[in-house]
């Protein structure tokens, strides 16, 4: 397959009055052609930091310390600001979590997409209105002329995060970030929205970088997966691999963790741990129930469980 | 036989709002809560869930009387206070209080913790300055918190510990019901359920009632003894958990829970997807889900089912399990 994103040995930092927070200490993960990646963790594990930064999409205090995202060869982390807005929303686009407040209030829908559309393709407007409308009817909206005249607070959430997507896919990019996009909505309509991102993908063979905490919504769409605690990718494998056989001890609290219908809800669960750690070790030292000598010395490197099976643990499986 | 200790009947909540219509003078209304009744039992919790707009809030908020009811009764400890007047309420309000989602904004930032605790036993003339203090410390510790912490304020601490202040402040006047607004649904999964097994120790040791909302229907489960499900306004199945996750019968509560993503990638659960025709709507007639229910026949259309048993212990608004009970 097709090596389409590379981000390799990562470093973020934030710096604030009080010094600097390391919010990616070391993350790294390959993307192929038509992947369905997810990456998981608690708040703060530095998730969507590693995710914002493939864009060069971090606040002015956010430093990209060390590290290279290879796009189809070219490190994004050198381009310009005008080879950056090339790459930015035409070649990977994203879409957020808060959908009201990542649309501009003040214009209607249709105002945005045909800006949009015209921004990055030689189109005329009433072409632009057109490709728009169609846009919106290939991420299910009913009613689409109605929704083009509709200012942002006028529509659903769930029908917002459509327009979102609708907007993602003007510029057919060949990657999505998708950071938590369904977390604000109903089950319900949670689950619509996923079955339309996996339409895409398949259809489009379009990238797919799922950002979420919600293990249960990884596990439906995900083709592989990366887990991330405390700014490191922890384990990384495919879904099947993650899901039934996770090797790292955070995995598996993780998973235990998760309230299931029906299962044992919280009968299993993960303190939190706010700590700040020292950088060279494990990050899950803490709150790891296998805690050995050499944990306390040295930070992990990955050993492979499986062809593409990566785990950043001292310990080998067999022991459990 | 337990106490009952909340009983609301066929509770109606109305708001009002702009009218659809242009130019007309009516002013619109808004049928947040659509007959609903139910009963909680003395130290026990009774769930509420449904998506957004579905009035699980609402609820809430009348049986505290922030809310006035538009119709129907609410009975605390037998004594109807639904429709009494504001000032004969202190008594009542002193015996219930809250719990909400957003610990940012629920907590003033600008009193210090001790003050927050305080202060609702200030409205309620409870003992002295230091008898006060001292409570304030006793649940502090209580809810896992240093005495230091009582100095801070708000914004020095994180979402969960914002959510035990909240609950501290909720315990302070010794409250016998406590309405729990979405406690956990701002908070990670690792945290949640801290607060969850929080919430149930308190419950055990205080004997505490707890009114539990929640649009998670994974997150309800384990606290409550018995769970409504709602739907914009109305209320279409009560049971108890394993009824409920093991049994449902309504076919809203089929769907609800099928969509929920299964962390096992064995299962695809989008694949199967049922398409949804209907959109939300509160103004059609008959049962208010029978546009969005694949078992909809022409009586779903014209009348509105009535909660009603149709298993030992598991009420169902449904006309599909009236015919069975007929046959």
């Amino acid at each position: 397959m097709e090596k389409l994103l590379e981000v390799k040995n990562l470093k973020v930092s934030f710096f604030t009055d009080r010094g600097e927070t390391k919010a990616v200490k070391n993350a790294g993960f390959e993307l192929e052609k038509g992947d369905f990646f997810g990456i998981v963790g608690e708040s703060g594990s530095g998730k969507s930091v590693t995710t914002k930064s493939i864009l060069k999409l971090g606040t002015s205090n956010c430093v990209i310390k060390e590290g290279e995202v290879l796009f189809e060869g070219r490190d994004i982390l050198k381009l310009n600001g005008k080879e950056l807005r090339e790459v930015r929303g035409k070649e990977i686009a994203m879409i957020f979590q808060d959908s009201l407040s990542a649309l501009n209030p003040v214009y209607t829908v249709g105002n945005k997409m045909v800006e949009l559309i015209r921004r990055h393709n030689p189109v005329g407007k009433q072409e632009a209105e057109r490709q728009a409308l169609e846009l919106l009817t290939a991420v299910g909206i009913a009613d689409p002329a109605k929704a083009m005249r509709s200012y942002p607070h006028e529509l659903s959430g769930g029908m917002r995060q459509r327009v979102m997507i609708a907007m993602a896919m003007s510029s057919r990019p060949k990657i999505l970030i998708a950071d938590e996009p369904t977390t604000a909505l109903d089950v319900t309509i949670q689950a619509q929205i996923l079955h339309l991102l996996l339409e895409l993908q398949r259809k489009n063979g379009m990238s797919i970088i799922l950002i979420t905490h919600d293990l249960g919504v990884v596990a439906q769409t995900c083709s592989r997966v990366a887990v991330m605690c405390g700014g490191y990718i922890v384990e990384e494998g495919t879904a099947e691999e993650i899901f039934l056989r996770p090797k790292h001890p955070y995995t598996r609290a993780l998973i235990a963790s998760m309230p299931r219908v029906g299962g044992g809800s919280f009968e299993q669960f993960l303190e939190r741990d706010l700590s700040d750690q020292a950088d060279s070790l494990c990050p899950f030292l803490n709150r790891c129930k296998y805690v050995e000598e050499c944990c306390r010395k040295t930070l992990p490197e990955y050993y492979l469980a499986g062809e593409k099976h990566r785990v950043r643990c001292h310990r080998r499986e067999e022991e459990v | 036989m337990s106490e009952t200790l909340i009983e609301v009947k066929n509770l109606s909540v109305h708001f009002r709002q702009k009218s659809p219509k242009l130019l007309s003078f009516q002013p619109g209304i808004l049928k947040a809560v659509d007959d609903v009744s139910f009963h909680i039992e003395k130290g026990r919790t009774f769930g509420l869930v449904g998506e957004s707009g579905s009035g699980k809030s609402t609820i809430g908020k009348a049986i505290l009387r922030y809310h006035r009811p538009a119709a129907g009764e609410i009975f605390y400890a037998g004594t109807e206070i639904g429709a009494r007047p504001e000032r004969e309420l202190l008594p009542f309000r002193k015996k219930m209080q809250s719990i909400f989602q957003d610990p940012y904004s629920s907590l003033d930032p600008s009193h210090t913790v001790k003050d927050i605790i305080c202060e609702p036993m200030e409205i309620h003339r409870m003992g002295t300055a230091a008898e006060r203090k001292a409570r304030a410390q006793e649940l502090i510790r209580k809810v896992g918190l240093k005495e230091q912490d009582l100095l801070k304020y708000p914004h020095e601490f994180s979402g969960g510990q914002r959510q035990r202040i909240s609950i501290a402040r909720a315990l302070s006047v010794q409250p016998e019901f406590v309405v729990c607004d979405e406690p956990i649904s701002a908070l990670d999964v690792s945290l949640q359920a801290q607060i969850v097994q929080m919430l149930q120790d308190l419950q055990q040791e205080l004997g505490l009632t707890y009114l539990f909302i929640s649009h998670q229907l994974q997150v309800v489960q384990k606290i409550c003894d018995e769970i409504g499900v709602l739907y914009l306004g109305s209320l279409l199945e009560v049971s108890d958990a394993p009824g409920l996750y093991g049994n449902p019968l309504h076919p809203y509560t089929k769907m609800l829970i099928s969509s929920i993503p299964v962390p096992d990638p064995r299962i695809r659960m989008l694949e199967n997807l049922v398409e949804d025709t209907g959109v939300q709507s509160r103004d059609i007639r008959g049962c208010k889900f029978h546009n969005r229910c694949q078992q909809c026949s022409e009586r779903c259309r014209q009348e509105v089912p009535k909660l009603q048993e149709a298993e030992p212990g598991h009420l169902v608004a449904c006309h599909l399990y009236e015919k069975e009970k007929e046959v």
